[in-house]
């Protein structure tokens, strides 16, 4: 092996990426082998278009990772995003702008006061999110009176379901917002005091980078990217609905793990995650192929959570 | 006036095959013991108003106690928001304010038995329905026919594809006994027909995002695909919004929610297209007490009984949708207009 690609691919902020491409093949190979119809590019599309909204998540979530937290509260923040924007959307494009205020002005809400918990008071990340999940869920609740309703204007329609050059529009968002964060996290400031942070907080503090400021920047952008996964799955489903089957709170963490950042927090990066909400959304459509049940599933992302801790602290 | 307001509304249920009654066993509750007279004290406990089935059916039992003030002096209605031992102690708080009737749909059929049983014990008339309490001493069982939706859902399908072909089957919760029967309904019904091959089964949760991405995924692996069975709502308007992304339409079949119906009519309407839906109506909560009324009225009433289901088809499809509601909307309703416009109406 040339020793430049070498270089490449042990780059570290690459994560797994090089290994689940390899990985995504093999599945490719195993559908196509089962279900030819599974290669065709409209097939394809559809599974791109599915991983879009938990590629977005992840994008939060590895934020979060890096950073050496965790946010529990992504599942939850779509979901209310999904029933607030539904019920403000009732299917008008001109009601799209007061949707988006609303949506944007939570999440911002739910991250400040994720962050300022985690960064100034220091409460555990885990314990944290997941009590601002079962908040959140409960604002829903109360929010849609168990009964959500409402529809998805054309516009956010369009997010979910159109497509934009020959792509699926949630598609060409996830692009767009995968190179936004790309770019911020290895090319920016913002992205460098987010490493440095999740590597050691206190010489972090100590080089003079403002640890809690960016701990909070991180649970914000968390929401944020939540937020707008909310919306794509709004456009998908076409309504409000408190009834979600994806877990993303599960999912994203096996994505963002396996992708090689480390739950140490500091190490890896978005390019991982990337692939593997790929990579897992592929292997969910290859489970229902071959009928593999919801609690195997289940089974299986948490066993791929564990493999790749159990790499990642190998590898140290 | 009341009186014809509630005749038009049976009459309107009727439409869809009101559920009757059927016996499951001929022993009869001992109404001399509960027998007394009106008004009485009647509580409702729920396990949780986490879905649009549940808000429906406490809405419907809520418009009952407040017509009926002639029967019921005053109600109550707890709310365990799914937790065991909450609603153990929601249902001691109810023997504690003495109510006459106590319909409980449960958390778990196992661990909520010890309290229901006291309840029974302080002389209190208790209907289990919904979500059942396994215990004997329960004096109204009302069930269900939840393999019933499985089996009539499979019996339509069956016999609109002629008995032969490919077909893919979407369950709701794995491991949730009302799934389990209606899977196991229909896979009894697949016996009797063996030129149908199921080729892709999946467990979807009764939801749309879930339904809709299995759904993707066997359109993608499967050339031909004849027939849709589900036995949900939410999972059957997912698979058939996905055929229609993909231009591959077929019958399928689920429960009654306003969103698939919505899908249906239009569809109906631009191309013939046929569905089905067998139903287990969310007033189940006003049968119920209806049946604890009637013990207390010195009527008799079967220990056991098993309602029957509403069906949706062709037939009546475009008279029960309602495109100006929410798709979390039961199409199956005995409601008033105005209460069903403020529940489920644009806000």
């Amino acid at each position: 092996m040339p020793p430049r690609l070498k270089k490449f691919i042990r780059n570290p902020a690459l994560g797994n990426t090089v290994p689940i491409v390899c990985l995504i093949g093999v599945l490719l190979a195993a559908a196509g082998t089962i279900a030819p119809g599974l290669l065709a590019r409209s097939s394809l599309f559809n599974l791109l278009r599915l991983a879009a909204p938990l590629g977005i998540i992840c994008i939060g979530q590895t934020a979060a990772i890096l950073s050496g937290g965790v946010d529990l509260s992504v599942g939850s923040v779509a979901i209310l995003t999904n029933v607030v924007a539904a019920n403000i959307l009732q299917g008008r494009d001109a009601n799209n702008l007061e949707a988006f205020a609303v949506c944007a002005g939570q999440a911002v809400l739910i991250g400040l006061v994720n962050g300022l918990a985690v960064a100034c008071v220091g409460i555990n990340p885990f314990v944290m999110t997941l009590a601002m999940s079962i908040v959140i869920q409960g604002a829903a609740l109360v929010y849609s009176g168990g009964a959500a309703g409402g529809a998805a204007s054309p516009l956010v329609k369009f997010m979910g379901v159109g497509t934009t050059a020959g792509l699926p529009t949630a598609v060409v968002i996830w692009l767009v917002l995968s190179a936004v964060t790309l770019f911020v996290l290895h090319f920016t400031t913002p992205g460098r005091r987010l490493y440095a942070t999740g590597a050691n907080r206190k010489t972090a503090r100590l080089s003079g980078v403002n640890v809690p400021a960016t701990l909070v920047l991180v649970y914000v952008a968390s929401a944020l990217s939540s937020m707008a996964a909310g919306f794509v799955v709004t456009g998908n489903m076409g309504v409000g609905t408190l009834e979600w089957g994806f877990d993303y709170r599960l999912i994203s963490m096996a994505a963002v793990i396996m992708g090689g950042t480390s739950f140490a927090g500091g190490q890896g990066g978005y390019a991982g995650s990337f692939v593997s909400a790929i990579a897992l959304i592929v292997l969910n459509s290859l489970l229902t192929i071959v009928r593999v049940g919801e609690p195997v599933r289940q089974m299986i992302y948490g066993g791929v959570i564990l493999i790749s801790l159990w790499a990642s602290t190998r590898k140290r | 006036m009341r009186k014809f307001v509630w005749f038009v509304r049976f009459a309107l249920a009727a439409v869809l095959c009101l559920p009757g009654v059927a016996s499951a066993a001929e022993e009869l509750v001992n109404s001399a013991k509960y027998q007394k007279a009106p008004p009485y004290v009647v509580g409702l406990s729920n396990v949780s108003p986490s879905n649009a089935f549940k808000v429906a059916m406490v809405e419907e039992f809520k418009a009952v106690c407040e017509e009926r003030k002639d029967l019921i002096k005053a109600y109550y209605i707890t709310d365990a928001g799914g937790q065991i031992a909450k609603q153990i102690s929601d249902i001691e708080d109810l023997i504690a304010r003495k109510v006459d009737i106590l319909l409980v749909t449960a958390a778990s059929p196992t661990a909520i038995s010890p309290v229901v049983e006291k309840a029974v014990e302080a002389g209190i008339l208790v209907v289990t329905f919904d979500n059942l309490v396994e215990t004997d001493k329960v004096t109204i069982r009302v069930e269900a026919n939840e393999s019933g939706i499985g089996t009539q859902n499979m019996e339509w399908l069956a016999k609109k594809i002629g008995g032969k072909g490919k077909i893919v089957m979407l369950g709701g919760i794995k491991g949730t006994s009302s799934a389990q029967l209606r899977w196991d309904g229909a896979l009894a019904v697949l016996k009797k027909y063996p030129d149908i091959e199921v080729v892709g089964e999946a467990w979807v949760n009764w939801a749309f995002d879930k339904g809709k991405a299995a759904m993707e995924s066997f359109l993608a692996a499967n050339p031909v695909i004849d027939g849709v069975w589900t036995d949900g709502g939410g999972s059957a308007q997912g698979a058939l919004t996905a055929m229609i992304e993909a231009g591959r339409v077929v019958p399928i079949v689920g429960t009654a929610s306003n969103g698939f119906a919505k899908i249906w009519s239009k569809l109906k309407a631009e191309s013939g297209f046929e569905a089905y839906c067998a139903t287990n109506p969310p007033y189940c909560s006003v049968l119920a007490l209806n049946f604890a009324l009637d013990v207390m009225a010195g009527k008799p009433v079967q220990r056991h009984i098993r309602t029957d289901l509403a069906i949706m088809d062709n037939g009546n499809v475009d008279v029960l949708v309602r495109p100006d509601f929410s798709d979390m909307f039961w199409v199956d309703t005995l409601l008033s207009d105005e209460k069903n416009k403020e529940l489920w109406g644009s806000k």
